[in-house]
This record gives C-alpha cells, sequence and structure tokens, in this order.
C-alpha cells in the first residue's frame, strides 16, 4: 500500500539524511502522491530560504559597531537641541561631551561638530537647530 | 513608559518606540532581525558580491536610523525597509558603475529581479518564523543553515550523537512549517 510518508521522513530525505533504500521508496512515493510531493516542494522552497546568503559574523559585527555609534550621535544630538546646559557643555569641551556618549570623534564628525563649538557666547537657539539639521544633511 | 521585555521578543511596532528612543538594545534587534532580509535583497536582487553586499546593509542600517521618524506604521516594517534597502542598492550601483552601465531602472518591470525580491522576502519570512521556534531548534537551524557548521560540530556543541543531528534538524523544520504558514 501506498501509505503518506511522514513529514519528518520526506524532509531528512531532502536533507540527504535517509539511507539509500529510504531516499529510493520515498523518491518513488513522491512521484506518484500529489499531497507528499507538494509537501516535499514545500520544504524544498523553505531549505532554498535558509540557506540563501546572509552576512558574515564579521560584517553583522562592523555594521553593528557603525549602527551603535550613530545612535549614539542621534542621542546627543537630540539633547544637544533640548538642553542648553549640554548646549554649553558640548562648546566648553567637545570631545569630553563626545566621550560621555561613547563616540568616537572621527575627523568627519569634529569638523562638522566644531561649527557648534565655535558658535558666539551669546547665540540664538535656532542657530544651533540650524547645524545640527545640516549635520543630518550630512548623514550623521 | 518603555516596555521592559528583551528586544528580541518584541513586536516590530513596539520594537520601533524603542528604536525611536534610541535605545541601542532594540536598534541591534532590529539590525538581527532583518540583516539577513537586506542582504538578500543586495545579493539576490541586484547580484552584488558579498563585499557589496555589506556597504548596501551598513548604508540601509544607517538610513534607518536617519529616518525611522518617517515610518508611519501604516504598512508593515518589512515593506519599509525592503525600499530603503533596495534604494540603497540601486545608489550603490550607481555610484560604482557609470550611468551608462547601470540598467535604466533596475525596478519592479524586471521580472526576474522581482522573481529574486520575492525569494529575499521568503527569506525573510522564514527567518521571522524560525525566530518564533523555541530555543533548541531555532539554536539547531541557526548553526545548520546559517551558520553552515557541519554536522560533527553541531552534535559536540549540543551534546548529541551526530547520528541524530539530521533527524533533529528534519523534526525543527517540521515545526517551522506551520509557524510559517500562520505568519506573524
Amino acid at each position: 500500500m501506498n501509505r503518506h510518508v511522514p513529514e519528518e521522513d520526506v524532509v531528512l530525505a531532502l536533507l540527504g539524511g535517509s539511507p539509500p533504500a529510504e531516499r529510493d521508496r520515498i523518491d518513488a512515493h513522491l512521484a506518484t502522491c500529489e499531497l507528499c510531493a507538494g509537501v516535499a516542494v514545500t520544504y524544498r522552497k523553505m531549505l532554498e530560504a535558509l540557506s540563501l546568503p546572509r552576512p558574515s559574523a564579521e560584517a553583522r559585527q562592523r555594521v553593528r559597531d557603525r549602527l551603535r555609534q550613530r545612535v549614539r550621535l542621534r542621542r546627543f544630538l537630540d539633547r544637544l537641541l533640548t538642553d542648553p546646559a549640554w548646549q554649553a557643555e558640548v562648546r566648553r569641551d567637545l570631545r569630553g561631551a563626545l566621550e560621555r556618549y561613547q563616540i568616537h570623534p572621527t575627523p568627519q564628525l569634529m569638523a562638522a561638530l566644531q561649527e557648534i563649538e565655535n558658535l558666539p557666547g551669546e547665540h540664538d537657539g535656532s542657530q544651533i537647530d540650524e547645524r545640527i539639521s545640516k549635520l543630518w544633511l550630512l548623514g550623521f | 513608559m518603555v516596555a521592559s521585555s528583551a528586544p528580541r521578543q518584541l513586536t516590530d511596532e513596539e520594537l520601533v518606540r524603542r528604536c525611536r528612543a534610541h535605545d541601542e538594545e532594540a536598534w541591534e534587534t532590529l539590525l538581527d532581525r532583518y540583516a539577513g532580509y537586506i542582504y538578500a535583497i543586495a545579493t539576490r536582487g541586484f547580484g552584488l558580491n558579498p563585499e557589496q553586499a555589506e556597504d548596501v546593509l551598513q548604508e540601509t542600517a544607517l538610513s534607518l536610523v536617519q529616518h525611522l521618524e518617517a515610518y508611519r506604521g501604516t504598512g508593515p516594517l518589512r515593506a519599509w525597509i525592503g525600499a530603503i534597502a533596495q534604494n540603497a542598492a540601486r545608489q550603490y550601483l550607481r555610484r560604482q558603475k557609470p550611468s551608462a552601465e547601470v540598467p535604466a531602472e533596475m525596478d519592479v518591470a524586471d521580472a526576474s529581479q522581482e522573481m529574486r525580491l520575492t525569494q529575499a522576502e521568503e527569506a525573510h519570512a522564514v527567518h521571522a518564523a524560525l525566530e518564533r521556534l523555541p530555543a533548541e531548534c531555532r539554536d539547531v537551524l541557526t548553526q545548520a543553515f546559517y551558520e553552515e557548521r557541519r554536522y560533527a560540530e553541531i552534535a559536540a556543541a549540543l551534546g548529541i550523537p551526530e547520528g541524530t543531528v539530521a533527524s533533529r534538524i528534519a523534526r525543527c523544520l517540521a515545526r517551522l512549517r506551520p509557524l510559517l504558514e500562520r505568519g506573524p
């Protein structure tokens, strides 16, 4: 009698984990049973999806590090927009302020932030907003 | 109030809320959840090599930080991230090649590309379903497929006989299928 093959056995055969005789038996069944053949197609697609290339652990780590820096910078800049005491602190000691947020002071970032640091003592709050907006536009 | 659940367990909606509050752990979870999808879009949908795909992944991740405020939540987060990743891949290609060499518009007009992008969607759906499996199944499938470990290594890591690894994978895939059919 041509009984349906249990799903796990179909998957095992697709994974190459079945003994040859068992594999032959399953193949013969799949050739004649539409239901089990459909199950096999579903699993084949699932295995293909699982086998698509993924970023290596090293690549993921590199991206994660950049992402973390960017999130810290957003937090730093958001505070800069709303906290006058923090604005004064940043203008007094930019490097120290970045350190407190564990942000690496890359030359590009330092150059961009220097504009905030160099604002005159008596400045309009909107000047900070303008400079931060510029940082967004620069992609920080 | 910020939810206290581990970010891995959060829905996309909750994750977005925490990301908007600049929660680093939430951002890393978001990246873990979608990195494979973005990477698949770059490699399958746009034929980029691993190094190029990493650049696209990075551009997309940084773009998400910059533009998350603009996500209105009216459609699935996956679709929104997918669109950003496709844009990042197109921009990458434009930067790399003289304009004449870049296909006019690597868009949905290209049926084979659409099919490849669908594969990326499917891979993401499988990944999302895998995240909902119990830990013992998630571990074995992650090791077998995402980390491409050999059965001997998996057996050693899990402390089980090598001969039982394939059947454990089969059992876990059988548990994955209903989750996949049920959807998120």
